[in-house]
């Protein structure tokens, strides 16, 4: 608390409203009922409302009333008059004419459907408590003792007492929501009651309706909340890891805001968004600044607002489900493709009031770089006189980067060392061993603070929350702040009316190390990433050698070259940062009208306003500035290539374009949103029919408006004004490097849906949903602007049959049902297929005659239509003993019409166009697997969980023509007819020659030397799928009393990778050395024993870089250097212990009490290959990190 | 109750349809609509052609191939495109017969998308008419290059049945369309009928022809006409536009003196730059390209292809052509570069250059070629046309007319001499042999007489094989070679 006072204090004047505002809520919310007690009651009601009545009532008495809201909307009219009648008398009139029961128990009054009648028998008096998982009390939970009517039910505090007929009775507890579970009577028992999430007979929460899931006939998969109930990790998306079968999560970056990979039952498109939709309270969301799909892993400064849902807030989750196929994402029409994630947040129950507290602290976990198999100091600087010997480092040149040794030579060349300095500073070097994990990482703090206030009365109910994350980085020039609350407040209006208003507001400061925008270029790295001015610890860490040093004996920074400027990667990153900030509003408004019995009304009416801002600070001080700046000799001047030349100068010379200053490049996104549904539906049954019929319309539109600036010439430490020199702007103007630039996007949808649902004999179920989709993508193009959707479901709930009922007489068998599905959804690819041209500028050297064109990037594309994706799903529910259930699906999934960028004629004015071409399938199983309770024991709970998915991908058509093989071998995968989408294809490695070179099996036996810009199939050959092929969980969660431990494995396997490249043209003393190159070919006969290629010549160097031969690049993506990436993770290990019965009593405020402690990521098993590369990471540099191995200690505390 | 209530919803739907096609109807993102006509003319600045066939020079003899110098990455593709080979690497991108192809082809598309938008604007105005002329004469180019590229040299016996290129003259609507080869009779009908309509709709709207030397004017389309005719053998046209050029031009040419006062005065590279500037230049039509380097065979001093040694010796050094020679290697070496657009020392790479597309010397020595060739042939005029040019290529003291000839076929050899140096660099001596059929022999080692590869005069292979990446979008093309 005092923590969070602090923080909101010390923050902007928005804060300080938000407080403000939550405390005037709470005050008109929160209601404390009065203490009057009376037995007799007087009442005067004509035709009122039940829930009116019993208010009434409450207020006399004192007496609670427990009922499910739900049950409200069955009950009649009441009218009544009596004067002061005893209180039971006038509950006994009031429940003859309504369709409930009442138990009363300790000034609680529990009001149940069944007909539960109170027996007067007397015989022995229980008391027990009963609490949920999570050690909390349970109120209102039907005890009843079997085989007789005696029932009562639990106090606010779980607390119960029940007098029972027999010496050996059995109680049954219930309670919506949680599973019934029978336990022997017993004074002072303690039962858990588990909640019902595991339970068949669930709701499925589409988003556009609640459905009873035995009804349901699509595929869907809830998440279990202990998944998303865990700390350390403050995105909501990174958690999804093995919670759901079919659902592959990758985690590539451990960066605050980057996007896990998320692929739901495969892939099913080649150039279009194969993320997921996420969906909270049944309104699509996207990304921050909707992120461009090329953009999400690359580690550029925009993947931070990558993540859709970033700024929600886990403890305010109440419940996510995925639905997966096609019957389950119907209504959705072809934004949800790739499947849904669908979101439901907390909100209060009526007559309650709770507020919770948790509060966690989390430590990192540097990473440890003895797992990654590098050299030492001293083995590196023997590589590096063998390499000096060679010619490889030459101190005759101005280098344009130094390394230990050639900085040494450097300052001696200079003179600024003597020989006996140079010496000295070589064996330093050889002795250095720098941990640079060490050095630039840390053990970060992470707080996660988070409260609630929730409850409600007869009328309405109000959730506020308020929470406060902070992590104060795993690495240097890290750190994220994140501040969310949530209101949600559902009023019933009159009794046909209710409105459920949910406002969120979330914002959040983050910084991370300056990044440029990345680069695929094929001629420069072979289809890899790269970026200028990289300076990722990670990366960093990773690549630098263990020789060089950040500090100098008197604590001063140690300087290298890089980019011909000093560097130093602490001062580095302290110079050149990107700063972000981002923050969101939404409101989210759902009346619903219940026009008739049958009929109602729902609106959902959401607005949404985000901004975001990513500023990229390069400072005067920095090396990259400084890098613009080296001209001050004429070596230097010529090498150079950040220098700039005036061409309209007879006399110029190169010169810097940045006489002071740095840069400073911001991002600016502006996003809009907002969306309108209006749906009708009717249910009615007619004996043995059940007819429910659904149809809407909703229309949304997403409007982002993106401006980017670069400044030249910023002063950070000179008043942060740009003063750009005339040259830079010369330099602006002839290379057309704009320093503004505006775009928008305007994205808009209208859709109409329709979904009947009819279960006969409650146990054939048929669903038939529609939805016709349109956008304005398609601009002009009436013929393609719209796409029907559709899905079909049939559900047959076995177990309701006679003949099986008869058979299954012993009630092993809860519950089997069998599934089957079919359904069409549309995916729109990434951008219009309207003309795609631009105004450019034509600058030329003549300036005059500098004029503005138009630009045709992309012709229209008259027959682009939408991608199409069949589902077909299969599957059976099985729950047997109340304890084991089984859900096993089979699906198909046929993508066509995926666009591809083809090489279509090139008459045709492009050398690809994109169309409708490819085709791919997807098949796959998904199987839940739970057993409650394994050991069957009274205190001691055995649950396990497994969830195993899996999918194979096929690409039959859309692959590219003609590629190189250097794109083929691409280590995130290539796609190739006949194999996965991302194939990973390599090089067949056959041996080293006499000279150390890799050798390479081709058509026509071994080939020496392979050239950039070969396609000769031959060469390579398919290793395996990049993406994983099985993925799935573990859980086992072990209870005994109070105690919780639980233990989360996620594993996934199938899937192959290249391991970090070993080879290089050319070595330098900069980077760090693979422990492999110990073992590499040194001399002539080595190649009988070793398969690492050896160091070459100058001259060879020289050859092979004209002839274009990437030998090393063909080398370290050959099927000998692939390795299984199959792992299994050590997700979560958590232990939990009750606290409350500490506080019982002592302190009569505290309701309950949790404190847990977890292991966050803390281990993984894969193949030794992989030298400690985590296969999940891509090392994508920028603003990514790998994901935190961490602890956490949580305290959770309910008032 | 119900009835109403039905009834509203209805309208409720249906007054949403129809306000669901104009809210879909917004723009997408902030691309250009073409709507207007500054829309065109800003598409049609930018629909110019780059000088993508400007590699040709190293298919002719103005430049032999030096093995010790040349960048071992440009070997694999520019050797066997040095001996008209069919295949060659594709490795290097820019300047390749490969480049030439899709990007003619991509601006025969812009064209044609301007031809298209500005039929169906309804508008009709006389800038319209200017941006139409300008258009249809852009196409019209586009496809003379594409034609003297890819095949063989205009015929007219045989051109109804010669191969051609494909001819696509509107904005293609397929998913993928295939074509078939059109003839060259078909080609050159349609050049013949774009450059008369073009000129034709140029003229009526003149007050609306930028000004610019970026775009095509009346003078640079009479010399892109005095050009075709030219090729075509009809020489009495080719001399009649060539006078139209210098009928609104004057007969000025470069001032080469001015530019070798330029080299002594600043650096190389600047003079180099400056070489086409048309505030200095009187060039009729320029193309400015800032990213790629087309004369990268033997524009730099690695290229591996350098100014054959019958030119590099014959030429005088008091000829101020020479002063364009840039020694390339060492003294041994012998080699030399011809410096016209910019100078590169080592670096194939990007960099700003200015290509001439016409000069007015080429209209001077068409004209010259053309008053020798056509039926009363005038050997005075035809000389006095390469004497202006000679006049500015000397210093006034060193400056000789030369000797005048005895007949017809000794002036029209003076003539060709004089164009072949004139131009040389320029990538217009390729058509040079195709049309008057000269052999040319290319040797992989300039000193040994026996390994010789011959060109024979109107060998098949002077028209450049359809190149291997143009045939994987269109397999027809695949059976419509040009045969060897």
């Amino acid at each position: 608390m005092h923590k969070i006072k602090a923080r909101l204090t010390v923050n902007d004047q928005t804060l300080l409203a938000m407080k403000l505002t939550i405390v005037l809520m709470l005050s008109i919310l929160v209601q404390v009922s009065g203490n009057t007690f009376g037995q007799n009651v007087k009442l005067n009601f004509k035709k009122q409302r039940l829930e009116i009545v019993l208010n009434e009532l409450k207020r006399q008495t004192g007496y609670s009333f427990l009922i499910n809201s739900s049950y409200l909307k069955y009950a009649n009219p009441v009218s009544i008059i009596v004067y002061d009648e005893p209180l039971g008398v006038v509950l006994d009139e009031i429940f003859t004419k309504q369709p409930f029961n009442y138990i009363i128990s300790e000034k609680i009054i529990t009001i149940n459907p069944e007909s539960v009648r109170q027996d007067l028998v007397v015989q022995q008096k229980i008391n027990g408590r009963v609490l949920d998982e999570e050690g909390k009390s349970i109120a209102g939970v039907t005890i009843t003792e079997i085989g007789t009517n005696t029932s009562t039910n639990s106090d606010t505090e779980g607390r119960f007492s029940i007098t029972i007929g027999k010496p050996a009775a059995v109680l049954r507890f219930s309670s919506l929501g949680y599973l019934p579970m029978d336990r022997p009577a017993a004074a002072g028992m303690v039962v858990r009651l588990v909640m019902e999430d595991k339970s068949i007979d669930e709701v499925v929460v589409t988003g556009f309706q609640n459905i009873d899931k035995s009804k349901f006939t699509g595929s869907v998969s809830q998440v279990d909340k202990k998944n998303i109930d865990r700390s350390g990790s403050l995105d909501v998306s990174r958690m999804l890891q093995g919670a759901a079968a079919g659902v592959s999560v990758q985690n590539t970056s451990g960066t605050f805001g980057a996007t896990p990979k998320i692929r739901i039952r495969g892939n099913s498109s080649i150039s279009a968004n194969q993320e997921p939709l996420y969906v909270i309270n049944g309104v699509p969301i996207t990304s921050p600044a909707n992120v461009a799909v090329n953009q999400l892993y690359s580690g550029d400064p925009a993947s931070v607002l990558g993540s859709a849902i970033a700024g929600l807030n886990a403890q305010d989750i109440e419940d996510i489900q995925i639905l997966k196929d096609g019957a389950a994402t119907a209504l959705y029409g072809t934004r949800a493709a790739n499947g849904v994630i669908s979101i439901t947040t907390k909100r209060g129950s009526y007559n309650s009031r709770d507020v919770n507290l948790s509060t966690a602290f989390s430590v990192g976990v540097k990473p440890d770089i003895g797992n990654f198999n590098l050299m030492n100091s001293n083995q590196e600087m023997q590589l590096y006189k063998e390499m000096y010997d060679r010619g490889y480092l030459s101190n005759a040149n101005w280098p344009n980067f130094t390394g230990a040794f050639t900085e040494a030579y450097r300052q001696l060349a200079l003179r600024n060392y003597t020989l006996d300095d140079a010496y000295m500073e070589l064996n330093k070097s050889a002795k250095a061993n720098t941990d640079w994990f060490d050095v630039l990482f840390r053990n970060n703090l992470i707080q996660e603070h988070s409260l609630s206030f929730s409850g409600g009365g007869d009328k309405h109910t109000y959730y506020v929350s308020g929470s406060l994350a902070d992590d104060n980085g795993q690495a240097v020039g890290f750190g994220t702040k994140r501040y969310t609350t949530d209101l949600r407040t559902v009023f019933n209006i009159t009794p046909k009316l209710d409105l459920d208003i949910n406002l969120n507001w979330n914002a959040r400061d983050q910084s991370t190390p300056g990044t440029n925008e990345s680069k695929t270029l094929a001629s420069s790295n072979y289809f890899e990433v790269t970026r200028e001015f990289e300076i990722n610890p990670f990366l960093y860490a990773m690549n630098t050698s263990r020789a060089m040093y950040p500090y100098q004996a008197d604590g001063s920074y140690k300087y290298y070259l890089e980019n011909l400027a000093p560097f130093n990667i602490l001062e580095e990153l302290k110079e050149n940062f990107n700063d972000v900030k981002a923050q969101e509003v939404r409101l989210i408004v759902r009346p619903t009208y219940r026009l008739t019995k049958n009929l109602r009304f729902d609106g959902t009416y959401a607005i949404r306003k985000n901004n975001s801002q990513i500023s990229h600070i390069v400072t005067e001080r920095s090396n990259m500035a400084n890098a613009y700046r080296v001209d001050y000799n004429d070596v230097l001047r010529n090498q150079n290539s950040l220098l700039y030349l005036d061409p309209s100068e007879p006399n110029a010379y190169r010169e810097t374009i940045l006489p002071e200053g740095g840069f400073r490049y911001l991002w600016n996104n502006w996003q809009s949103f907002w969306s309108v549904r209006n749906q009708l539906s009717f249910n009615e049954t007619f004996g043995e029919h059940k007819l429910n019929v659904l149809g809407g319309m909703e229309i949304e539109r997403t409007y982002v408006d993106r401006t980017y600036s670069k400044a030249y010439g910023y002063l950070y430490y000179g008043g942060k004004i740009a003063s750009p020199s005339p040259l830079a702007m010369v330099y602006a103007l002839n290379r057309d490097d704009r320093t503004y630039i505006e775009t928008f996007n305007d994205r808009r949808s209208a859709g109409f849906y329709a979904n009947i649902q009819y279960t006969f004999k409650n146990r054939y179920n048929f669903d038939l949903s529609g939805r016709q989709d349109g956008s304005n993508m398609f601009g002009k193009m009436q013929r393609s602007k719209f796409l029907p959707n559709y899905g079909l479901g049939f559900a047959w709930n076995v177990e309701r049959e006679e003949l099986f009922e008869k058979w299954n007489a012993a009630g092993h068998i809860d519950y089997l049902k069998l599934r089957v599905s079919h359904a069409l959804r549309g995916n729109s690819f990434e951008t219009s297929p309207m003309l795609n041209a631009n105004i450019i500028n034509i600058p030329r050297l003549d300036r005059v005659n500098t004029a503005k064109g138009i630009s045709v990037l992309e012709p229209e594309l008259y027959n682009l239509a939408w991608e199409k994706d069949y589902t077909t799903n299969y599957a059976f529910d099985l729950s047997l003993y109340n304890r084991l259930t089984l859900t096993a699906e089979y699906y198909t999934r046929k993508n066509k019409d995926l666009v591809v960028p083809f090489n279509v004629a090139q008459e045709d004015g492009f050398e690809s166009k994109r169309i409708n071409f490819g085709t791919m399938t997807n098949k796959g199983v998904d199987i839940t697997l739970g057993y409650r309770n394994l050991l069957n024991k009274r205190d001691f709970n055995w649950d396990v969980n497994l969830i195993y998915g899996y999918v194979k991908n096929e690409l039959s058509n859309g692959e590219l023509q003609s590629s190189q093989l250097s794109q083929i071998t691409n280590p995130l995968g290539y796609a190739i007819e006949g194999y996965p989408l991302e194939g990973l294809f390599g090089f067949n490695y056959s041996r080293l020659n006499s000279e150390g070179r890799p050798l390479f099996l081709g058509e026509n036996g071994e080939q020496n030397g392979i050239v950039a810009a070969s396609r000769d199939r031959a060469l390579v050959s398919y290793l395996g799928s990049r993406q994983p092929l099985g993925t799935g969980s573990i859980a086992n969660s072990f209870q005994y009393k109070g105690v919780e431990l639980r233990v989360f494995l996620t594993y996934s396997y199938g899937h192959k990778v290249f391991t970090q490249p070993v080879a290089t043209r050319t070595y330098d003393d900069s980077g760090s050395k693979s422990g492999d190159l110990n073992y590499r070919w040194q001399t002539i006969g080595d190649e009988n024993y070793t398969n690492i290629p050896g160091l070459l010549s100058t001259i060879q160097r020289t050859h092979l870089g004209t002839i274009s031969n990437i030998d090393e690049t063909a080398y370290n993506r050959s099927d000998f250097r692939a390795a299984d990436a199959s792992n299994l993770r050590v997700s979560e290990i958590l232990l939990a212990y009750d606290l409350g019965q500490y506080f019982r009593g002592r302190n009569t405020a505290i309701k309950n009490a949790r404190l847990m402690l977890s292991a966050n990521n803390i281990y993984y098993w894969s193949s030794g290959r992989l030298r400690g590369v985590d296969p999940d990471l891509y090392l994508s540099g920028g603003t990514s990190l790998p994901n935190p191995k961490s602890f956490t200690m949580r305290l959770t505390l309910g008032f | 109750m119900k009835k109403i209530l039905h009834t509203i919803i209805l309208l409720f739907v249906l007054g949403l349809f129809n306000s669901c096609e104009k809210f879909l109807d917004a723009p997408y993102d902030n691309r250009v609509e073409i709507k207007d006509l500054e829309d065109i003319n800003l598409l049609l600045a930018n629909a110019y052609p780059m000088r993508a066939d400007v590699f040709t020079e190293i298919l002719t003899d103005n430049f032999h191939h030096y093995a010790t110098t040349m960048q071992a990455s440009n070997g694999a593709t520019y050797i066997p495109i040095y001996n008209w080979e069919d295949e060659f690497s594709d490795a290097i991108t820019t300047a390749t017969p490969t480049h030439a192809y899709s990007h003619y082809y991509k601006k025969v598309y812009e064209a044609n998308l301007a031809i298209e938008q500005l039929a169906s604007s309804g508008i009709s105005s006389l800038q319209k008419d200017a941006l139409l002329g300008e258009a249809l004469l852009l196409r019209a180019y586009n496809y003379f290059a594409l034609v003297n590229l890819f095949s063989l040299h205009y015929d007219e016996a045989n051109n109804a049945t010669n191969l051609g290129v494909p001819l696509i003259t509107e904005v293609p609507k397929g998913n993928r369309e295939l074509y078939d080869r059109a003839t060259v009779k078909e080609i050159y009908d349609q050049i013949d009928k774009d450059v008369e309509e073009g000129l034709a709709l140029m003229k009526k709207g003149v007050s609306y022809v930028p000004k610019t030397p970026y775009r095509f004017t009346l003078a640079s389309v009479h010399a892109f006409l005095s050009r075709i005719n030219l090729y075509k053998g009809k020489w009495e046209e080719a001399a009649q536009y060539a006078d139209l050029v210098l009928a609104e031009k004057g007969v000025i040419v470069r001032k080469m003196s001015e530019d070798v006062a330029r080299k002594s005065s600043s650096t190389e590279a600047f003079w180099a730059q400056e070489m086409m500037n048309p505030s200095i230049h009187p060039n009729l039509l320029l193309v400015n390209q800032t990213n790629l380097f087309l004369c990268r065979p033997f524009g730099y001093r690695l290229g591996g292809f350098y100014l054959a040694h019958n030119m590099f010796y014959t030429t005088p050094s008091s000829d101020y052509r020479s002063h364009q020679f840039s020694s390339g290697g060492t003294v041994i070496d012998s080699v030399a570069l011809v410096v016209k657009y910019a100078n590169q020392p080592n670096n194939p790479n990007a960099a700003q250059a200015r290509y001439d597309c016409f000069t007015m010397e080429e209209v001077l020595l068409n004209r010259a070629e053309a008053t020798l060739r056509k039926a009363n042939p005038d050997i005075d005029k035809a000389m006095a046309d390469v004497e202006a040019i000679r006049k500015e290529r000397f210093s006034a003291a060193n400056y000789r007319t030369l000797a005048t000839p005895a007949n017809v076929s000794e002036a029209l050899e003076l003539v060709l001499r004089e164009r072949k140096l004139e131009l040389i660099g320029q990538g217009f001596r390729w058509y040079d042999i195709k049309r008057m059929g000269i052999q040319v022999e290319h040797r992989m080692i300039r000193t040994d007489p026996k390994t010789a590869n011959i060109l024979a005069p109107n060998d098949k292979r002077t028209a450049l094989q359809i190149p291997i990446q143009a045939r994987l979008g269109n397999p027809l093309l695949d059976n419509q070679l040009n045969p060897r």
